[in-house]
């Protein structure tokens, strides 16, 4: 056996998880070789002096004195912490979901392309296009009513409530990582 | 009926203290105030400052009991704060500390051949050598062969892969059998 494996065996014996079988290949290699030898020696001291090193116990007075110092505090809990889990997990689905939204609906033409030039995505593309076609009626419906109804601001619709989703859309990412952070922050 | 408290598990009794009375935080102190003391004392190596860094983490804990989700086990999760909060004094500390040329330098007298083989026996001590090892493989090596946690456990109090863990363990191991080597400390080992 080489030293290189007589030293990840010596870990292993450190581990505490030597086989008997390999125990018996060290014990054979240590008793030929000095270097491994006393090597071995003396990861077997570290051992015994972790095993028999002091045990270090707190003074007696330790939990009165903390606990008059809790009392002293006047501590007042936070509410309650599944809400703030729930709303962390509520915030983050929706920032992603408005966020990766309004990046397909920005980009959509780019996306489209993209798939239809690679043609692996043929069929999905087919299956997509009534499904796109629908949403557009859909969309354009909306967009008919919503126009008809602000007649006048018609022009300033469209940038103003996209500005307004980003805003959102990045508001609602600050709120998830608040969240988070007051979680995670001890 | 009274409730014996020693029998209740670690996240019922912090229920317990959250939602009924703060006073059981004072059984879930007495299961674990040895553990944070020792590993404290082995971070620090002076019992008052020990003492002190101690009680700010118990405090620190009782202030983020709501924080604490069961998919750790609690001597993790308050072993982590601890390791953490020792890490911070320890850098605050640092940058406070005074300039070395305003430190004013005691001339020692003679050492009394008692006080020469206590320094002896201190030097040797597996003790010493840990003191010098730097924290990165200190916590490790202490929490894993001194406090017997496993090396998951370890992982998820420093938050580094358990594969990090094991080198710095192995690491540690090797400086410790270095330094005893080479300071020639092996023959007072007998080695």
């Amino acid at each position: 056996m080489e030293c290189e494996k007589a030293s990840a065996l010596m870990m292993q014996y450190m581990d505490k998880t030597l086989s008997e079988a390999d125990a018996a290949k060290l014990n054979s290699h240590i008793k030929g070789c000095p270097v491994c030898k006393e090597e071995f020696m003396v990861y077997d001291k570290i051992l015994r002096e972790f095993e028999t090193m002091e045990v270090i116990s707190a003074p007696d007075d330790f939990c009165d004195t903390v606990m008059e110092k809790i009392r002293a505090l006047d501590f007042k809990r936070p509410a309650s912490t599944v809400k703030d889990s729930m709303l962390c997990v509520i915030w983050g689905v929706f920032s992603v979901l408005l966020g990766l939204g309004l990046l397909a609906s920005m980009y959509k033409d780019t996306v489209i392309e993209y798939l239809a030039s690679t043609g692996r995505f043929d069929l999905f593309l087919k299956t997509l296009a009534p499904v796109t076609e629908y949403v557009n009626l859909f969309t354009e419906g909306l967009t008919n009513t919503f126009t008809s109804l602000s007649s006048g601001l018609s022009a300033l619709v469209s940038p103003v409530r996209l500005t307004l989703l980003v805003i959102f859309a990045v508001l609602a990412g600050i709120q998830y990582v608040i969240y988070k952070k007051n979680k995670a922050e001890i | 009926m009274p409730v014996d408290v020693s029998k209740v598990s670690d996240f019922d009794l912090i229920q317990m203290c959250i939602n009924e009375d703060m006073n059981y935080f004072s059984e879930l102190m007495r299961r674990y105030k040895n553990l944070v003391f020792s590993v404290i004392l082995r971070m620090v190596n002076d019992k008052e400052e020990a003492n002190d860094l101690a009680q700010e983490v118990f405090i620190k804990v009782y202030k983020n009991l709501h924080k604490y989700y069961p998919e750790f086990k609690f001597s993790t999760w308050i072993i982590r704060i601890t390791t953490n909060h020792v890490i911070d004094f320890r850098r605050k500390k640092k940058q406070e500390s005074v300039p070395i040329e305003d430190v004013e330098y005691e001339l020692s007298s003679e050492e009394s051949p008692e006080a020469q083989y206590i320094r002896k026996e201190r030097d040797h001590s597996i003790n010493s050598l840990l003191e010098a090892l730097p924290d990165m493989y200190k916590i490790p090596i202490v929490l894993y062969h001194k406090e017997g946690l496993s090396y998951q456990e370890i992982s998820d109090i420093i938050k580094e892969p358990l594969s990090k863990v094991k080198n710095r363990i192995f690491r540690a191991r090797k400086m410790l059998k270095e330094s005893i080597i080479n300071t020639g400390v092996g023959e007072y080992y007998g080695v």
